[in-house]
């Protein structure tokens, strides 16, 4: 029994991967060895006020999120798609009509080889692009599918798709909105996509801050992104040493129960009243920085007018006025400006600084430049004042360039990586939340180019769908997650895969999410532990989006994902079935340049810096490679160079910072924006003055009458997107994430006590999530931890189960985006807004009418027999170490392969 | 005033430039410390990348190609 160990890296951090004789026994951190390098050091205080006498360091192992843990579970999870299968009412007709569309989503599938699949995926291409033109075959991936240069979204299925020429779906900066399609509007940024700076601000704020605002902030849940709890450490110390935490947020999450010296909460949606009404408190009591507003704002009086009432509205921002309005008390309002106003004070929305619930909701564009201005006022750039929200700033080693997912210099779609680029000829565009819009109505406008690094004027382009002299998308091929879980009023997409528009769907994903019932063939990838791949952790791109993103990890790690197993029943790797494919196509050769996966992962070594610090053959040796931080390394923290006046010094800026000026229109902070005046002029959610807007669908609409609750779904702590919880089923016994009843697995709603009793609902009932767009069937928690007008149920459900299967009927997997609004931002603000949401609750008295043919297990269970008969019951992999059986059956078939081959 | 500072005006991203030997580099990442950048053969980014500090002499002896 040789026991093998290799490495990998996922979205929640890297593993090592125990294996023997071809089976994953145990997955765990990886743990430095004493070749790595020394960690860097902080010298800074071990008590406010203290001298910095104390050394901090990072412990010698990388600290994944919990998530990477499963990764065995998910490698041989009861839902795997197992082999290709169509649909079986899939009828081939050669005009695209008359395929029982109206089916998808219930109806069953036959098991096809991978010839057949791959030859009718072919043909539909070719019949589909040769009758109506390149564009009306469209793609999307989810936002992540699996870590790694090459399996990336951005690599293999973008070279596929732009050497095919497709029309390109945008993403919309899902998880920031608030923040991008607002903030570059005060401060600049836009190449950041709206998020802050934080370069070595974790030393900053070690040696200097006394308060620590955590606003719409779970950062235990959110892991710093891709970073895992790496800086998990980094707030233990600044909690150990007397900092104050003060978490803002509807929820009392689990970072602030755990941490928060205070909790406050308001109600969804008005947290720019609590914003404006601390910079009341500011102005009223002369607390700010005069001499830095002087220098550093434009239009700063005309912003102040509005403030205290001397404005076209007249009304003062009194704590009194946001208490009316958010229900934070106004002796709190008043206590927390007084503190920010006298302690030294960072913090920030979210894990970047510019992330967080509170972005994502109809007021989001407004409150992240209401964020930005205060902390303005207080100075930002000076020691211990700056929008930082303790999960980035590291000190890293800036000399080494290793790419990350977004860099265009770091995709097989594009040069150096591959000989030739791939490039699409289609101009025509779509946009990821109104794709269902654009399919049922044949027609749809919008702005933006999704992430608009490119400058202020991207967030103004516009689009029109189909462009002239352009056709209509017939052909969709989803690749990864179900956006049933992540998207908007999605009971939408339902009705779009039920539309005849679209005479074909392809379904490529590892496991059988809610959305991949809906294709009309189902491709089966296999995860990254069963081929090569190469990446660094949480490097989305130096350069590109969010630049040096891995300053929120203590060690800066890349990884060679070696293949830990062969790929499990008859999946196969994403780029396998992209070549495959184009070898179908005709174009092979071409789009694989005669390379293997491996030979890819080479180029990646080869075109960074990696090459220069480890051998090819040392590296796939040991698996790994950490950039060691210089001993006394070049300080540049963030935003200092703007505060004291000199020129830009921190990685990633523009020109124009080297001449000390900020990405807006003036170079200053803009309290009235000048951008978007110029742009927006009439914009009626970004006005020139970031003002509180009551939303349209908030607790004084009209829905409120009929709908009082206000639905609040951030992003999950038991998943990362939809990629764990639904094929994970040990997450299902954690209490405060899902409760397993009857073998289906309830998502937690929370509800306050005082609501409850209102209801009739105890803790442990069913409960039923309503409004006019779905329903959801959840188990209820009752607790003080959520405010009393707020449901909270956690977002990004993988598992999809409505009760009649392809409808758009009541939903038992806790996908509660079935509820959420469609409606963006604003007219030309094109966010999401998830968290504007208002519904109902009651209790749930009919689940033993409930059928057990209904239920999850049993759904996946019929498909994998229909498939296969022999395949194992969901049962069996979950209780019964499946996985076991799961490789004898493999080793069988293999042999029995081999014997017929001699 | 840290000491590194990334003179990123004189040099341009995407930006082809010139060496003494008649190389030509393209520069593809501006925004770090020191400029990255591949050589251009026949139109395509090729061999490895090459990693310039903007002080140095050999920055000094770029010319851009426009």
């Amino acid at each position: 029994m040789a026991e093998k160990v290799t490495h990998s890296i996922v979205v929640g951090g890297p593993v090592a991967i125990h294996t023997v004789d071809g089976v994953i026994r145990r997955v765990r951190p990886l743990v430095l060895d004493g070749s790595d390098p020394k960690g860097w050091v902080i010298k800074a205080r071990s008590k406010l006020g203290g001298p910095q006498d104390k050394e901090y360091t990072p412990n010698r192992k990388v600290q994944p999120g919990f998530i990477a843990m499963t990764e065995k579970n998910r490698a041989y999870s009861y839902d795997r798609i197992r082999y290709p299968m169509i649909r079986e009412d899939f009828v081939e007709t050669a005009d695209g009509k008359g395929r029982n569309t109206e089916n998808r989503g219930k109806s069953g599938y036959r098991r096809a080889t991978w010839d057949e699949a791959l030859d009718l995926v072919v043909r539909e291409i070719k019949r589909i692009q040769g009758t109506y033109g390149k564009e009306s075959v469209t793609a999307c991936t989810s936002s992540h599918h699996s870590w790694g240069l090459l399996g990336y979204k951005l690599s293999t299925f973008a070279r596929f798709f732009r050497m095919l020429g497709y029309t390109e779906i945008k993403d919309n900066p899902d998880s920031w909105e608030g923040f991008m399609w607002g903030a570059p509007h005060t401060y600049g940024y836009y190449w950041r996509l709206g998020g802050a700076e934080a370069f070595d601000l974790l030393e900053d704020g070690l040696q200097n801050v006394e308060t620590m605002i955590m606003w719409s902030h779970d950062p235990d849940t959110t892991r710093g992104g891709y970073a895992g709890n790496e800086s998990t450490m980094w707030r233990h110390w600044l909690d150990d040493m007397g900092v104050q935490f003060i978490y803002i947020d509807p929820y009392n999450n689990f970072s602030s129960i755990k941490q928060a010296d205070k909790w406050i909460a308001p109600r969804p949606g008005t947290d720019t009243t609590l914003c404006e009404a601390i910079a009341y408190v500011w102005l009223t009591e002369g607390t700010y920085d005069k001499e830095y507003i002087a220098k550093h704002s434009h239009r700063f009086d005309e912003w102040k007018d509005y403030i205290l009432g001397n404005g076209p509205d007249k009304q003062p921002k009194t704590p009194k006025w946001c208490e009316l309005e958010s229900g934070v008390p106004a002796a709190d309002v008043k206590a927390l400006a007084r503190r920010w106003a006298t302690t030294k004070t960072m913090g920030g929305c979210g894990m970047r600084g510019g992330f967080g619930g509170v972005v994502r909701t109809a007021n989001g564009t407004e409150f992240s430049r209401s964020l930005v201005v205060l902390y303005a006022m207080q100075g930002m750039g000076k020691p211990g004042q700056n929008i930082w929200s303790g999960s980035t700033g590291a000190p890293m080693d800036y000399d080494f360039w290793f790419g990350g997912y977004s860099d265009p210099l770091s995709s097989i779609a594009g040069e150096p990586i591959a000989d030739k680029a791939a490039v699409n000829v289609v101009t025509q565009k779509l946009y990821r939340p109104n794709v269902p819009d654009a399919i049922l109505d044949g027609h749809y406008d919008w702005y933006g180019e999704g992430f608009c690094g490119g400058g202020l004027d991207q967030q103004f382009t516009e689009h029109i769908y189909p462009e002239p002299g352009c056709s209509k998308v017939h052909m969709f091929w989803r690749y990864g997650g179900t956006f049933i879980g992540t998207m908007l009023d999605t009971n939408k997409w339902v009705r779009m895969y039920k539309s005849p528009e679209l005479e074909f769907v392809v379904n490529q994903d590892i496991h059988f999410h809610g959305e991949a019932r809906f294709a009309d063939v189902v491709l089966p990838a296999c995860t990254s532990l069963e081929r090569y791949d190469i990446g660094e952790l949480c490097n989305s791109g130096n350069g590109g989006y969010q630049s040096h993103s891995q300053t929120g990890n203590s060690w800066q790690v890349v990884v060679f994902q070696d293949k830990a197993i062969e790929p499990l029943w008859e999946s196969r790797s994403d780029y396998w079935i992209f070549s495959e494919t184009a070898k179908k196509l005709g174009w092979g050769d071409a789009y694989t340049e005669g390379r293997s996966e491996l030979d890819w992962c080479k180029r990646f070594w080869e075109k960074s810096d990696l090459c220069d610090r480890i051998s090819w053959e040392d590296f796939i040796k040991k698996g790994y490679y950490i950039a060691g931080v210089p001993e006394n390394w070049e300080r540049h923290p963030a935003f200092r160079w703007f505060a004291e006046g000199y020129p830009c010094d921190t990685p990633n800026h523009k020109p124009f910072q080297e001449e000390g000026k900020l990405g807006t229109f003036t170079g200053k902070f803009e309290f009235v924006s000048e951008s978007l005046l110029y742009y927006a002029p009439h914009d009626e959610a970004r006005t020139p003055i970031a003002s509180y807007k009551r939303s349209w669908e908030g607790h004084h609409s009209i829905r409120a009458k009929k709908y009082p609750f206000h639905l609040i779904s951030p992003h999950p702590r038991f998943d990362y997107h939809t990629q764990h919880n639904q094929s994970t089923p040990w997450f299902w016994e954690i209490p405060e994430n899902r409760e397993y009843i009857n073998g289906n697995p309830y998502l937690i709603a929370r509800i306050h006590p005082k609501k409850a009793v209102e209801k009739g609902i105890k803790d442990g009932d069913l409960v039923k999530l309503f409004n006019e767009r779905g329903a959801v069937i959840c188990v209820a928690r009752v607790t003080n931890r959520v405010e009393e007008n707020t449901i909270h149920a956690y977002g990004s459900s993988g598992i999809y189960n409505p009760l009649k299967p392809g409808e758009t009927s009541m939903d038992i997997g806790g996908c509660v985006n079935l509820l959420v609004p469609g409606r963006l931002q604003g007219e030309i603000a094109p966010g999401m807004v998830p968290n504007s949401c208002l519904m109902d609750i009651c209790k749930y008295e009919h689940a033993d009418k409930l059928p057990n043919s209904q239920l999850f297990e049993d759904k996946l269970d019929r498909v994998a027999k229909e498939a296969d008969s022999d395949a194992e019951s969901s049962l069996e992999i979950i209780t019964g170490h499946g996985f076991e059986k799961i490789q004898a059956k493999v080793r069988e078939n293999y042999l029995k392969k081999e014997a017929g081959a001699v | 005033m840290a000491n590194k500072i990334m003179i990123q005006h004189m040099f341009k991203k995407d930006g082809f430039y010139k060496e003494p030997d008649g190389k030509v580099l393209k520069v593809v990442v501006s925004e770090v410390w020191n400029l990255r950048c591949f050589e251009i053969v026949d139109g395509k980014l090729t061999g490895p990348m090459i990693k310039i500090h903007p002080e140095s002499d050999r920055a000094k002896a770029l010319v851009e190609v426009v």
